[in-house]
């Protein structure tokens, strides 16, 4: 193998496929990142069996060859040379890597690339496609509501339906966020696939922001339906699917409201914030009043002091109404809707809230209220 | 054959129930000392009160003619008749302890009544009067009590050594000398002084005699003042003793053994005591005599209450609220501080009771100026405070080092090294965090987290009755589990403060837990230390320095932060000098 790189590109995909370096020492295959060439392109990749990331980077492809080597060390080499061409030679011999960027040299050891595990990839079945930027925005506005410990597998991952419509969902047992959008291509009947929250923010995280841009992700499932395979043009993440059955979540959408508030987003999120700095030590409590066209956000702390902020409100229904809600379910909820004022829809201080944006219907975010003596 | 016993046997029989060691007759003597308005009592012993045991009193005597009188059995100056043993307010009443001290010792009383110019004196053996007449003394009753149980050789097989005899007299002339701090006592032992009281009237003064200035700085003032008073002194937790020997309990003046109020005592410092450790404690309990029944044994160390219940409130109330106001962050959590007692108590009856104080207070033992007010006692002890009022709550300032086997946490502090339990120290900011959101005692909802999908805990036969009895408890947490159907539960909600990501898992630990204490009450207190122990970070854990520092830092504004829920130690401290020792530094 015999390749040249600019160093920019290289130290990019690097860290694109970083993340799916495994650091358990079970295996130690899979901290090696894999280099191989694949046409005109530098092929990196990495796996840690739950997640796997595949990048390609523009290379002038002299040898063609593969070989795995250490992922820390290549990737800390790399950023650290200059911004210029990187020249990798294998020497099939020792495989050892020797890599050369202006006046600096590295050998870098490797191990055989027949070592590394075989990343799945789709050649043929259905492929849907959506907008990179919009399944970004999906992802970023659903996954929060995942779980992020173990203690109940399944609402770790991300109910997914491809149909006519993508929709997205995620649950942790205390808030629920839904999101869907229309899918190109989408099959007339549905396939529901739970994706790990984790493996989709890597995903979020690689995709290019901004609605500007075309930019299309690929959606495919493995020929055994155990993997789910999110591809643009210069990266393929391939992901394990948890299996199991997701709660019915329809049977928890409240159908119907008896206070409906519409507030500016930006200023119920700063007011959330504010309220979560008093609320910080009893409970993370933070206290909703309605009343008059108007919304009182309030957190206290018998230590430390206490705090209201007032936003006015379109009050629909009954005028008058108290709940409270966990500081942060709230201002993650805020934080990710994508649109200038929200509505909040309450039943009563035990009843779920809803929370949506005002000029969509296609994301709901659902929070149980606190049970509070005050 | 049966007949009926010659006078001398009977009264021989009769004195053993009275009569059952040295100490037994200094307590029916100091008694007699008392009632007769002694402010000064000296106790002199031979051989553990054996050979000698004289009580020398300043009170009020007895005139010569009456003398005779005082050895008749059931002849009392205390009581008139059988109606008077309902309010009875002084310590003797049966009139049985002299004659019976007779029946079996050589005794000699000299007294001299308040104002007679002359005094008397008495001499008997086995019972029988040897001498009666006129004596020089001064005022006051002098009573020598020679060669006990010389004529019942049985018993006095049965008497332990000098020593041990002796110590039991210490024992008890210390309980007069808290229960009366104006009174005199003093204390002789073959000549030597063992013990003196100065008769201040300072409680405190009378504890640091008795159990030493160090231990007298770290007493907290109690009082409770609500249907009948309490007031007395408890150890701060850092002062502890492995028995239950200095639990000093009072009731009328009178040292009572009283276990139930023993435990109320020890309730009330729930888990700041390492197990096996118990608090020092003086408690006074002045009520109504017509309340207190001390006629259940001769020896009086057993009292019934009419309303036990109320009792062993207030003596919680008083002893948790001086615990309380000593770490002041727990006020925070529980505003009240009579709350957890009056959880426990129920009972409606009891506590709607109230009684008038004011009687029993003029009966009660004389709290002498120098017996400090609630008020004076809030703040730092001018007298003897020389310790800061919450030396025990402040943590060190620590700096994180590392983490040791995986269950350590290694700190430097300004004293030195500090090797923090992980699991203890976490158990206790939960314990912490969950009384600060539990319900509180007006029966408000506590503050808890409602889930999404109500989640359907099964338990196991074995945990089914833990299950229903500690339901109550575990909702008064936040924990919200509804019957459904055959040992399912539905759980609704989870402690606002802990999101409890495996609840299942953890209800199931907790109700192992509780199924095996089987405390039929307590339910609430077991409830909180089970879910706090469990909800914590285990031992073999791996903790960032971020985790680290964050405990220490909660750790640092807990209201006890050196005992775990469990009253095991969170963190143990390795001297500067300890160390320099040990590298053969100095």
């Amino acid at each position: 193998m015999k390749v040249i790189c600019p160093q920019d590109n290289l130290s990019r995909g690097l860290a694109v496929v970083a993340r799916a370096v495994s650091t358990r020492s079970t295996m130690p295959i899979l901290s090696n990142v894999l280099l191989a060439t694949d046409g005109s392109r530098l092929r990196l990749a990495a796996t840690n069996l739950e997640l796997s990331i595949n990048c390609w980077v523009e290379a002038e492809v002299i040898e063609e060859g593969r070989v795995a080597v250490p992922a820390r060390l290549l990737q800390e080499f790399v950023n650290s040379l200059p911004s210029a061409p990187v020249q990798m030679v294998l020497n099939p011999a020792n495989r050892v890597v020797k890599m050369h960027c202006l006046r600096t040299d590295g050998n870098i050891r490797g191990v055989s690339a027949d070592e590394f595990p075989a990343i799945p990839t789709v050649e043929d079945g259905a492929v849907f496609r959506q907008p990179a930027h919009l399944l970004k925005e999906m992802i970023n506005q659903v996954a929060i509501a995942a779980a992020t410990d173990d203690s109940r597998p399944i609402f770790t991952g991300v109910l997914t339906t491809l149909g006519p419509t993508l929709s997205m969902v995620a649950a942790d047992g205390f808030r629920l966020g839904l999101r869907s959008a229309e899918l190109e291509g989408g099959p007339e009947t549905e396939t529901t696939l739970i994706i790990p929250a984790k493996s989709l923010l890597e995903l979020a995280r690689i995709l290019p922001d901004g609605k500007g841009q075309d930019e299309m992700v690929e959606i495919a499932l493995s020929p055994n339906k155990n993997q789910v395979i999110f591809r643009t043009a210069s990266v393929e993440l391939v992901s394990r699917l948890i299996e199991g059955q997701f709660p019915n979540y329809k049977q928890i959408m409240p159908k119907e409201w008896k206070t409906q508030v519409i507030v500016p987003t930006s200023e119920f999120l700063n007011a959330a914030k504010t309220a979560s700095f008093f609320a910080r030590d009893s409970a993370n409590i933070v206290r909703l009043h309605f009343e008059s066209g108007e919304m009182a956000v309030r957190a206290e702390s018998t230590e430390l002091g206490d705090n209201e902020s007032k936003i006015d409100a379109i009050v629909e229904g009954e005028q008058s109404a108290d709940i409270a809600f966990n500081a942060k379910y709230l201002t993650d909820a805020l934080n990710v809707v994508e649109s200038e004022q929200i509505k909040l829809e309450i039943t009563s201080a035990g009843a779920p809230g809803v929370i949506r944006p005002v000029d969509s219907t296609d994301y709901v975010h659902i929070i149980m209220p606190m049970a509070t003596s005050r | 054959m049966i007949r009926a016993l010659d006078a001398a046997s009977a009264a021989k029989i009769a004195a053993g129930e009275v009569v059952e060691r040295p100490a037994s007759v200094a307590k029916e003597l100091i008694e007699n000392a008392i009632d007769a308005g002694a402010t000064d009592v000296r106790i002199e012993i031979k051989d553990g009160g054996i050979s000698l045991l004289r009580i020398a009193d300043n009170g009020g005597g007895i005139p010569l003619a009456e003398l005779p009188v005082a050895f008749e059995r059931h002849a009392t100056s205390k009581i008139t008749s059988i109606d008077d043993l309902a309010v009875v307010a002084t310590l003797g009443f049966r009139g049985e302890a002299l004659p019976s001290i007779a029946a079996v010792a050589q005794v000699t009383l000299t007294s001299r009544a308040a104002g007679a110019s002359s005094g008397g004196c008495i001499r008997l053996s086995g019972g029988e009067v040897l001498e009666h007449a006129p004596a020089g003394c001064p005022p006051g009753t002098t009573v020598s009590v020679r060669e006990l149980f010389f004529n019942t050789p049985a018993r006095l097989k049965f008497l332990k050594s000098p020593l041990a005899e002796g110590g039991q007299i210490t024992r008890v002339v210390g309980h007069f000398a808290l229960a009366y701090p104006g009174i005199g006592f003093t204390l002789l032992s073959d000549g030597k002084p063992v013990f003196q009281s100065s008769g201040s009237g300072d409680l405190l003064d009378v504890i640091a005699r008795l159990y030493g200035p160090e231990v007298a700085r770290g007493m907290l003032p109690a009082e409770c003042n609500d249907g009948l008073q309490v007031r007395g002194y408890v150890s701060e937790p850092r002062v502890s003793r492995s028995s239950r020997g200095y639990l000093s309990l009072f009731v009328n003046g009178r040292w009572i053994q009283g276990r139930q109020l023993l435990h109320a005592i020890e309730e009330a410092y729930a888990s700041l005591l390492m197990v096996g450790r118990h608090p020092l404690a003086v408690i006074n309990i002045n009520l109504d005599p017509a309340q207190v029944d001390v006629n259940v044994h001769p020896s009086k160390a057993e009292v019934k209450f009419a309303a036990e219940r109320l009792v062993y409130a207030r003596v919680h109330q008083a002893v948790h609220g001086a615990v309380a106001r000593y770490a002041p962050l727990t006020v925070i959590g529980r505003a009240d501080p009579s709350g957890s007692a009056e959880r426990q108590v129920p009972s409606a009856e009891d506590t709607e009771t109230v009684w008038p104080t004011a009687g029993a207070a003029a009966v009660g033992p004389q709290w002498g100026p120098g017996f400090h007010g609630l008020e004076d006692l809030g703040g730092p002890r001018p007298a003897l405070g020389t310790a800061p009022a919450n030396a025990f709550q402040a943590l060190p300032m620590l700096r994180v080092l590392g983490q040791l086997a995986l269950t350590y946490i290694i700190a430097e502090g300004p004293g030195g090294m500090y090797l923090i339990d992980q699991h203890a120290a976490h158990e206790r900011v939960r314990l912490d965090e969950i009384q600060r959101s539990r319900a509180n005692d007006t029966g408000q909802a506590p503050d808890a987290q409602l889930l999404l999908q109500p989640l359907t805990v099964e338990v196991s036969p074995a945990q089914a009755a833990a299950a229903e009895a500690a339901r109550p408890a575990l909702s008064r947490l936040g924990l919200d589990l509804e019957p459904f159907g055959d040992r399912t539960y539905l759980l609704r909600s989870v402690p606002a403060a802990l999101p409890l990501p495996a609840a299942r898992e953890t209800i199931s630990a907790m109700l192992d837990e509780l199924s095996a204490e089987s405390a039929s009450e307590g339910w609430d207190e077991a409830a909180e230390h089970s879910l706090a122990c469990h909800t914590a970070v285990r031992a073999g854990q791996k903790l960032s320095a971020e985790e680290m520092d964050a405990l220490i830092a909660q750790l640092e504004r807990c209201w006890s932060p050196q005992a775990c829920a469990h009253g095991r130690p969170t963190m143990v401290h390795f001297s500067q000098a300890q160390l320099e020792r040990e590298f053969g530094r100095r």
